[in-house]
């Protein structure tokens, strides 16, 4: 008898008839957001190997809600899965199932029994992601399917969200690593990931099944499997050597269909509640708020009539525009393409476009700019007269249409900015986060996945009887909330339309966060790729209307092209003051292009440690010779001196100070004059991770150990983070923290890892509760919970698991800074466990070389940070605070864009290094005290009191403006976000939220921050001095 | 404050219910907002802080919703409202739900609303607001009482749902009990004549105790766990409804930490005399709460339910959690869910908390899954709620109970066959029992109740 077994998961649908236990069909099918008709087709085309009352199965994420309708009873997909598996890998003991959204990791007991573990919300969409990334690169499914994984180390892409996935990988393809190259890093992201987030420091014994069908339909992935399920084998000391010990079943791919058949079922009553329809939104993309259209018009040449024509490049994320402007900025040719061969070759390909265009008026191309991510590559090369960083590319086109414009708004694939202008000027600047990044191509990609032409989207959303309410926000949330919406039934029109809705809020609400949208001006314009989808245009009219009924709304007349006429109006302002660097175009559509990316070309200037790309131009003449690309900042751009920038002693970059660095190196500097009070423990060696609370403390407790008798060589703190650190050693994540204390087991088990060269015996690694800050009357000063309590996650992936030598004692009491007698009692007591013979009174007197250590720190710091302070007045200079928490001084934890600040001839302050004492402060020329303000009462956290309080320095000092660093999931710096930017931004001083920071430098996104931030720095020092008596 | 109606709210439909009859009952103008919803949710998402943790803006949220409801304009609501609430949990960005109540509510032109945020343990104002309303010990007994019953009522129905032949009955007793509880505490009186009416009501609702049900403890931080409806995606109710016996933590629970941290944090910070007189306030303090949950539980005929010893939870917490570091549920998940392995309570461990909650996500998440990893009676799963229900959320947790439904019924197949029974047998056996109460509290050999029922047999 058959019997028909039918998986419905988030983009694809299964069905397979089994006949005595024996699979005698299968098909498949993309549903394309209407799962149940797929089903059907896919019934039917069954229907002659199953009779049509064959008993049905129903399994997969939509398969609760299609049961009944189908008739079928529903089996979970775990037990669907776990029962082919025992059926066709009697010895596999781990499972691991990539599907569209959902991976999933079982544990296949001996008993017959399992347990499973899901992808928790940030890490979802494996396979989807995988799909938006080649359609970002117009890839077909070919390419990947016959990836071959190079040798040796790849390059790192964020393993911990898909959003921040997409973001890496789009910058390795800008910055020239080849494609091969970049598509093996994404899918050694998505092992690592799986492998830290669902084996939560497991091994996964041998034999693993692959599953799902990425593993189906990419050998690469399985290749990745295996080489870091054999590398963690090792470590662990797991049996393994069977050629079968990682392997992909043929057909796995319905195994979840097959297995329904065979599990028993389930009841399919639905646990969570569906989602309800918004009515009163119904209207919101159907409505047509009234929004301009601005048409061009010929203007008078503004640089003489002899001007030739303007080129102007954009080289986005997804795509590479190029314009030519003529003498009277008409607009003669525009050419367009996918972003998906590296930005040289990229950009030779719209060139020759660009010159068939022009046909003889080639030649007559005679200024050049060039904006976007991939400019640093194409500006050397290609000899542009200007490169402006996008924002001001966006707001010098958006200006030249519109000359009193207030907002401008550009959204594209990658990136949404959203410029403020007074009077032609960029004011104020909200770019989005990297979580709020890629919603543009996002609603590109769920038009494909849906099956629905992005020209038709407009049409399709219009049709929308009912809009889902979604969540605003990170793109893999809102691609979850799209597979949730198919489940309960939603049309793709009515999904697009809701996709659309949320993209007009995440800009007003997420992005930009202005609780008045009427404060920010009335004459907007829409600019960016994405608006040339009418839907997304109209529901942002309608948005912004709702709010600001005297709302002028305009879109550009050339939306997609926008930076770049941005670009080309800029080149050509700047070679009309000297001879334009332009190599012209008929040479540069003759250059081809050579790349190298290996250990030679990484940059070795600061910890980031940059994975450069050098290209060398031939044929055409290429200006500049070799160039580097890929760099962080700008002192990866300098090739041949790797050593250090150049410098002259008279330029500000020499002045400049970078006390950021000054401070993580003298937290872990030793004095020399250490009074040892006894020699208790000489015998000791001891380790100290280089991580969270002992950024803020480690002079105390290195001093303190000298003091009793450790000799200072046998206490070894570690090393910085660095991109290398984690990836070698972070297989041991038991949960997915922040970065901060995510890279904490990294850092132990290098300490560990490194004990034949540097061995120690105790590993000290103490849980500080509290801290002592300067900002007097809050209501406590505890310690991040994250921050005290990881020494007792790190017991848990060390010690629980075995993986600590038997030699090594895991020392981690816990201490209260704040309460000097109990501290030291503490203390005692647990140094006493490791050196018995230490007596009461000289531990005192080690405790109090140790607080003498850090007073001298602290004090000595805060006089660097009082003089710099002092210069950036005298000198009348601005320089940037880095508004962060103490561990941020770990040039690895902030991508060291302090040492960035400081080659670009900023000084850069941390907060620690802000005078605190009001003489201090009055002296550096600062009118304020260091004093977080009317809310102090109510703040319990050591950090929060100390930003607060630092943001109302930077905002009283005429010559400071401020970055504020923020690691990625800081549920602590969230609640701040808002009150630190209104404190740092008083008086119109520039202020730059770097909020995710997390395991990957993510350089195009970081370079068009921090290029913006600068920019604005110029304007304001410009105004301030101005103003200055 | 005469002039202002004060609007409570924040924990369960029960709790908010009883809280604001219970300041009504000692002359105060209260009302209990509309229940938290998604809706008020995304209100206030649309005009605070993105970074904020969501049970901020759920808080906010129902203020928002309620001033929309009242058909007032904003000035009048703001002017003639005041807002009692609870501030904090601990250390992490909960501290800051002032900062973004006061943001949200100027927003949304109710900057003028008077915001009474009280400390969670002694209901007086918090460290800097000023007294805008003053909770006297009269009061404060009153509010303790409303508390306690609130948490009683809630245990009942959770424990009487799985089992009930039809759902819509506990729901009938509950809302009875809430009229009944309402009615008294209105009045000034005590709680416990109408909880004994509804332990008679809950004893006559029709149950089949020939269930084979997991067994599901519950832990998370406190403003979700506490919460019923969107905040929580009603995930308890719908928990037992689909067949999951439920040991969630109640408000005495968290009142009993306060406590206890209290009285650790004065014994630290003495120097050489512990402060004995504020350690035995806190003690009575202690003891309150305990004989008022004891007394209104026994005539609730929920005796299988005691309050669990902080002490205990603390010391069992100790060598993976220190009990020092404090922040949302801090030890108490280890504390709870060790327990729970210790005395065969549950087949799963479930950890709710908003989304990215760091005592919770980024602590006892990693070190509960260590401690759980290789056992093969309990698992572990988390979820962190965001407003809304995706496919995967749903899809985890189905799993997690169907696996737990697997060991139940592996231990009730076990027990059988220590008792010799085959399966008719063993349901004749557990319908003869039906009338009689369940295993009592403590230690079990099987976490399955009809496992353990046939055992004890």
């Amino acid at each position: 008898v058959e019997s028909v077994g039918i998986d419905v998961g988030s983009t694809t649908a299964k069905v397979v008839v089994v006949r005595d236990r024996f699979v005698v069909h299968r098909a498949y099918l993309r549903h394309r957001g209407d799962p149940r008709g797929a089903v059907r087709t896919l019934l039917e085309a069954s229907s002659a190997h199953a009779e049509r009352d064959a008993p049905r199965s129903v399994t997969g994420s939509a398969g609760s809600a299609l049961a009944a309708s189908l008739d079928a009873s529903y089996v979970h997909e775990v037990h669907a899965v776990a029962t082919a598996v025992r059926l066709h890998l009697p010895r596999a003991k781990t499972v691991v199932e990539l599907g569209g959204q959902d991976a999933k990791m079982i544990h296949l007991q001996a008993d017959g029994g399992l347990s499973s573990e899901m992808n928790e919300r940030c890490a979802a969409g494996t396979g989807a992601t995988l799909d938006r990334c080649r359609y970002r690169l117009g890839l077909d499914e070919a390419v990947l399917a016959s990836l071959a994984v190079p040798e040796g180390d790849l390059p790192v892409v964020s393993a911990k969200c898909g959003v921040f996935a997409e973001t890496d990988l789009v910058n390795l393809i800008k910055t020239g690593v080849p494609l091969e190259r970049a598509l093996a890093a994404m899918l050694d992201a998505v092992v690592r990931g799986n492998l830290a987030v669902l084996a939560r420091g497991r091994p996964l014994p041998p034999q693993v099944a692959l599953l799902g069908g990425p593993h189906a339909f990419i050998p690469s992935l399985a290749a990745l499997w295996r080489r870091h399920l054999i590398a963690r084998w090792r470590e662990y000391g797991v049996d393994h050597g069977a050629s079968d010990d990682v392997v992909v079943a043929p057909h796995a791919e319905f195994f979840a269909a097959e297995g329904a058949v065979l599990a028993s079922t389930m009841r399919t009553a639905r646990l969570v509640r569906p989602r309800r329809a918004e009515p009163e939104r119904r209207d919101a993309i159907a409505s047509r708020a009234e929004v301009r259209r601005i048409l061009p018009s010929p203007r008078a040449p503004s640089h003489g009539s002899d001007v030739g024509l303007a080129l102007g490049i954009d080289a986005g994320s997804t795509t590479i525009k190029a314009v030519v402007l003529d003498a009277q900025d008409l607009l003669v040719a525009k050419v367009y393409r996918r972003a998906d061969r590296g930005p040289l070759e990229d950009a030779r390909e719209v060139l020759m476009a660009v010159a068939r265009e022009l046909g003889a008026d080639a030649s007559n191309v005679t200024s050049f700019g060039v904006t976007g991510y991939g400019a640093d590559a194409l500006g050397p090369v290609l000899g542009a007269d200007a490169a402006p960083v996008e924002t001001l590319a966006h707001a010098r086109s958006a200006l030249h249409f519109a000359a009193d414009v207030d907002v401008v708004c550009d959204i594209g694939g990658q990136d949404i900015k959203v410029l403020l202008l007074d009077r032609g000027s960029v004011t104020r600047f909200h770019l989005s986060n990297q979580c709020a990044a890629g919603n543009g191509a996002l609603l590109e990609s769920t038009a494909r996945d849906l099956g629905v032409p992005i020209e038709r989207f407009a049409e399709v959303a219009a049709s929308a009887r009912r809009v889902p309410e979604m969540n605003v926000g990170c793109a893999v949330f809102l691609d979850t909330e799209r597979v949730t919406c198919q489940r309960d039934g939603y049309s793709p029109g009515e999904i697009l339309a809701g996709m659309a809705s949320v993209l007009a809020r995440n800009v007003w609400e997420n992005v930009v966060a202005a609780p008045s949208i009427a404060a920010l001006g009335r004459r907007f314009m829409l600019s960016g790729g994405v608006q040339q989808n009418a839907a997304a245009v109209t529901a942002q009219a309608d948005y912004l209307r709702r709010r600001h009924p005297e709302v002028d709304i305009m879109v550009h007349p050339f939306p997609g092209e926008a930076g770049a006429i941005g670009a080309a109006l800029a080149g050509r302002d700047a070679a009309a003051h000297r001879p334009s660097r332009f190599v012209g175009l008929p040479r540069a559509v003759g250059l081809t292009f050579a790349v190298r990316q290996d250990e030679t070309t990484r940059c070795r200037r600061c910890p980031s440690a940059c994975a450069r790309t050098f290209v060398v131009a031939s044929g055409g003449d290429s200006p500049q010779g070799e160039v580097a690309t890929g760099h962080g900042c700008d002192r990866g751009a300098e090739i041949h001196d790797v050593r250090a920038p150049r410098e002259t002693a008279a330029s500000g970059k020499a002045r400049a100070r970078n006390l950021v660095r000054l401070e993580a190196e003298r937290l872990f500097a030793r004095a020399t004059n250490v009074r040892v009070a006894t020699h208790a423990g000489r015998g000791l060696r001891v380790g100290i991770p280089r991580v969270l609370s002992m950024f803020r403390s480690a002079p105390l407790f290195t001093h303190y150990l000298e003091a009793i008798g450790v000799p200072r060589d046998h206490i070894v703190t570690g090393g910085w983070t660095r991109e290398s650190l984690f990836t070698q050693h972070a297989g041991r994540g038991v949960v997915d923290a922040c970065f901060p204390a995510k890279v904490v087991q990294a850092h132990i088990a290098a300490l560990l890892a490194d004990r034949a060269r540097a061995p120690f015996d105790v590993l000290f690694f103490p849980v500080l509760t509290h801290a002592v800050t300067a900002v007097a009357g809050t209501a406590d000063t505890a310690s991040c919970p994250v921050v005290a309590g990881t020494p007792f996650v790190t017991r848990a992936a060390f010690e629980l698991s075995g993986a600590l030598p038997r030699d090594v004692v895991l020392l981690t009491p816990t201490l209260r800074l704040t309460q000097p007698e109990r501290f030291e009692a503490d203390l005692f007591e647990a140094i006493r466990s490791v050196a018995p013979a230490l007596g009461a009174a000289e531990h005192r007197a080690a405790v109090a070389e140790g607080r003498a250590a850090q007073r001298a720190f602290e004090l000595g710091l805060e006089r660097a940070g009082a003089a710099a302070l002092a210069g950036a007045a005298a000198e009348r200079r601005v320089a940037i605070v880095m508004l962060g928490r103490p561990y941020h001084a770990d040039p690895g934890l902030h991508h060291d864009i302090g040492s960035e600040l400081r080659s670009l001839g900023r000084t850069v302050l941390s907060l620690r290094a802000l005078p605190k004492d009001p003489g201090m402060l009055t002296a550096a020329g600062c009118d304020a005290s260091f004093d977080a303000g009317p809310g102090r009462a109510s703040l319990t956290n050591s950090g929060d009191g100390e930003k607060l309080a630092a943001a109302r320095v930077v905002g009283a000092h005429p010559y400071l403006a401020a970055i504020e660093v923020s690691s990625f999931k800081c549920g602590q710096d969230a609640s701040l976000y808002g009150a630190v930017e209104r404190l740092a931004r008083r008086g119109g001083r520039p202020f730059l939220a770097l909020h995710d920071l997390d395991e990957t430098r993510p350089v195009g996104s970081l370079r068009l921050r921090l290029r913006t931030f600068l920019d604005a720095v110029e304007r304001y020092e410009a105004r301030t001095r101005m103003d200055a008596p | 404050m005469k002039e202002r109606t004060l609007l409570v709210g924040g924990l369960s439909r029960v709790h908010d219910a009883l809280l604001a009859a219970a300041l009504r009952g000692v002359g105060v103008d209260t009302v209990a907002l509309t229940p938290r919803t998604n809706r008020g949710l995304a209100l206030a998402r649309a005009v605070g802080n993105h970074g904020q943790c969501n049970p901020a803006h759920y808080a906010v949220g129902a203020v928002l919703e309620h001033a929309r409801a009242s058909g007032l304009a904003p000035a009048e609501f703001a002017s003639t409202h005041a807002w009692l609430t609870v501030g904090s949990c601990g250390p992490c960005r909960l501290a800051a739900f002032g900062f973004e109540y006061s943001r949200v509510l100027a927003a949304s032109r109710l900057g003028d609303l008077a915001i009474h945020l009280v400390d969670s343990l002694s209901f007086l104002p918090a460290r800097g607001q000023s007294p805008l309303f003053q909770i006297e010990p009269s009061r404060a007994r009153a509010l303790l009482s409303a508390v306690v019953a609130g948490d009683v009522l809630s245990r009942s129905g959770l424990e009487l749902r799985p089992y009930a032949v039809d759902p819509a009955d506990v729901d009938a007793v509950v809302d009875a009990g809430i009229c009944d509880l309402v009615f008294a505490l209105e009045r000034g009186a005590s709680p416990l004549a109408a909880i004994e009416a509804h332990g008679e009501r809950a004893r006559a609702v029709p149950r089949d105790r020939t269930r084979v049900l997991p067994r599901v403890v519950v832990t998370g931080e406190p403003w979700t766990t506490l919460a019923d409806g969107d905040p929580s995606y009603d995930l308890l109710r719908r928990l037992a409804n689909h067949g999951a016996e439920v040991l969630a933590p109640t408000a005495s629970d968290w009142l009993r930490y306060q406590i206890w941290t209290a009285k650790e944090d004065a014994r630290r910070s003495a120097r050489d005399v512990v402060p004995t007189r504020e350690v035995d306030a806190l003690d009575r303090a202690d003891h309150e709460v305990v004989r008022l949950w004891t007394s209104l539980a026994s005539a609730a005929g929920i005796d299988g339910a005691s309050l669990a010893d902080p002490d205990e939870l603390a010391e069992l917490a100790r060598p993976y959690y220190p009990p020092e570091v404090r922040g949302g549920s801090a030890h108490l998940e280890v504390g709870r869910i060790l327990m729970a392995q210790r005395d065969h309570l549950a087949h799963l461990a479930l950890s709710l908390k908003p989304f990215g909650c760091l005592p919770s996500s980024a602590l006892s998440d990693g070190i509960v899954s260590v401690l759980l990893c290789d056992d093969p009676r309990m698992r572990f799963l988390a979820i962190e709620t965001t407003g809304d229900a995706d496919a995967t959320t749903e899809s985890r947790v189905e799993m997690a109970l169907s696996a737990a439904t697997a060991v139940a019924e592996r231990e009730l197949a076990v027990a059988c066959e220590s008792r010799g029974l085959t399966s008719s047998g063993a349901r004749l056996a557990l319908e003869s029992r039906a009338e009689q109460a369940p295993p009592p509290p403590g230690r079990r050999r099987f976490a399955c109740t009809a496992a353990e029922t046939l055992w004890r047999e």
